[in-house]
């Protein structure tokens, strides 16, 4: 095998088992906790539809290569007034 | 000299990932998330050029050449995979998601084979072809997977097809408006979401019959990938090579053949591309590793999706109503090109965030904050690299009747990948891994379509080599 690919090979399996350590550690970063502090974790201002997490959608549902749609309660628990209709059936599109 | 600068190119390459990586990390640490996918698309498109693996050649080859290489390569990576997947589920490390079932897969899985065929090369395989040079392959992902994508998913063209009762269920489900305008959004909500959602080892009988994470190895991985993989690794050696095998075997051997010649034939076959199957063992191993990474950012962040860490860092603008972005948490390929091609679009004054796609579910990032669109990027990056220091790499500018196949092929796979929700990685490889029998009708579909794609190519050019006969 040429040097020149064993050097990428190496660098690569070297990023990704960084990248493997650095996942498993569940502390969070300074950095990220600061951010949190700083409001960066609040729901956003609301704009037409609410916040992403607050009431309304429900929370960012779980990561799910098909957007995972509304989830249980999803688009208006129990719609009140202004709400977006009966909620979808719970699961959904790649739920 | 040209190896010298081929080197050059691939170490410039690495270096230039390596740097925007750093910047994205001094920028924000929830960046890593991203960048994990930019390093793992890399070293698929690494492992993808080197080992050639794409399913269009699997299919072309077995139907056209009768040569099994690719499909028993395939066959093997998925069997590696499955048993990563039901590792990582036992341990509650999986992200996996399975997707409705119901015969919209198979049509879809259709649909893109035939696509694949024509445009010669499957989605991954589109993407590593670019990273070779393959103008056919960049027409295909360009105009057919991004941009066609993205018109698919947005336009009401196909409202005619829409039956009266999906239009009542869409509605029923009470969207706002100004997320439901396509037919894909009326196939969606009135259709698609009412479909069932199958993952074995979540089926009441595994759950009732299989206790603790055994259901996840007996259930997802024996039942639904290792068993129906290692069968289609029977049938294609009885139908492709045990002829040819027992013949060779016969003359070297003493006395009638049996079951044990079999099996000797069975490994010859698989072992017969030694580059395609080890690298179909470690694609596995790393598409497994790709989803324990994905987890543990989550966990480490809090979050379940990329578009809350976008909230966080003030890009709520990139994200969905819900607050998300397309963030499978594993090896995926299309939506991540509709993306693009929606964001391309949107450029142009189209507005792409009235469906549902895009609207509710996706988001629509800048490309530079699409964790998985970096993971394309990835691909296309990590298979230019590896074609450089093997000096594979040639541009090659589609001609003639090329730029028509590459076009019309990728847009049938742009079109055949969003009904099923996936393509031939998301909504085959992944799935059947994964214990969704969904995978194993898109698989059919996709083998259909593409056997009809190869016919149809077997037909044009006899045609045209005895028009030019004629003519000669």
């Amino acid at each position: 095998m040429k040097t020149s690919l064993v050097i990428v090979i190496v660098i690569v399996i070297g990023i990704l088992g960084f990248l493997l350590v650095y996942s498993q550690q569940h502390d969070m970063p300074a950095q990220a906790a600061q951010g949190q502090a700083a409001g960066y974790g609040s729901a956003p201002a609301s704009g037409g539809y609410g916040s992403a997490q607050a009431a309304g959608y429900g929370s960012a549902p779980a990561s799910g290569g098909y957007g995972s749609a509304p989830a249980a309660g999803g688009y208006g628990t129990a719609p009140a007034a202004g709400g977006y209709g009966t909620a979808p059936a719970a699961g959904g599109y790649g739920k | 000299m040209e190896e010298k600068k081929n080197q050059i190119w691939a170490f410039i390459i690495t270096g230039a990932l390596i740097l925007i990586s750093l910047l994205y990390y001094k920028t924000n640490v929830y960046y890593m998330y991203l960048i994990a996918y930019i390093w793992f698309g890399f070293a698929y498109g690494m492992m993808l050029q080197y080992g050639r693996f794409c399913f269009a050649s699997a299919s072309r080859d077995l139907f056209a050449a009768g040569v099994p290489r690719m499909a028993v390569g395939i066959l093997v990576a998925l069997i590696f995979f499955s048993f990563i997947q039901a590792v990582l589920a036992s341990t509650n490390m999986s992200t996996f998601h399975p997707a409705p079932f119901g015969i919209h897969t198979l049509i879809a899985g259709l649909i893109f084979g035939v696509g694949m065929v024509l445009s010669g090369g499957c989605a991954s395989g589109s993407l590593y072809k670019i990273g070779e040079g393959n103008g056919t392959s960049f027409l295909a992902a360009f105009f057919g997977l991004c941009i066609g994508q993205a018109i698919f998913v947005d336009v009401t063209w196909f409202n005619f097809l829409m039956p009266q009762k999906w239009i009542d269920n869409a509605a029923a489900k009470g969207l706002p408006a100004s997320v439901m305008s396509s037919s894909f959004d009326t196939y969606l909500a009135g259709y698609v979401w009412d479909q069932p959602v199958l993952q074995l080892s979540k089926t009441q009988a595994a759950q009732d019959a299989l206790p603790g994470v055994s259901k996840y190895f007996v259930a997802d991985m024996l039942l639904n990938a290792m068993i129906p993989a290692a069968l289609l690794l029977i049938v294609i050696y009885a139908v492709w090579m045990r002829k040819g095998f027992m013949k060779k075997r016969a003359k070297t051997k003493v006395g009638a053949t049996g079951f044990g010649d079999d099996l000797a034939g069975i490994w010859s076959m698989i072992t017969a591309s030694k580059r395609t199957t080890i690298m179909g063992v470690i694609i596995g191993i790393v598409a497994g590793l790709h989803i324990f990474v994905m987890k543990g950012m989550q966990i480490k962040f809090g979050v379940g999706n990329f578009g809350e860490l976008l909230t966080r860092m003030g890009h709520s603008a990139d994200t969905s109503i819900k607050g998300t972005v397309f963030d499978p948490g594993y090896w995926y390929i299309t939506s991540q090109e509709g993306q693009f091609g929606a964001w391309i679009l949107e450029k142009f004054g189209w507005n792409m965030r009235d469906n549902i796609f895009f609207g509710v579910n996706n988001g629509l990032p800048d490309p530079w904050r699409n964790p998985a669109l970096w993971m394309s990027f990835g691909i296309i990056f990590g298979a230019f690299v590896m074609a450089r220091l093997n000096n594979e790499f040639k541009f090659k500018l589609p001609k003639g009747e090329l730029i028509v196949w590459g076009l019309l092929g990728g847009l049938l796979m742009g079109v055949g990948s969003r009904p099923a929700l996936g393509c031939n990685i998301g909504a085959f490889f992944i799935r059947v891994a994964g214990g969704d029998p969904s995978g194993w009708l898109y698989g059919t579909g996709m083998v259909g379509g593409a056997f009809l794609g190869v016919k149809f190519f077997n037909w044009w050019t006899e045609r045209k080599m005895a028009k030019e006969m004629e003519s000669f």
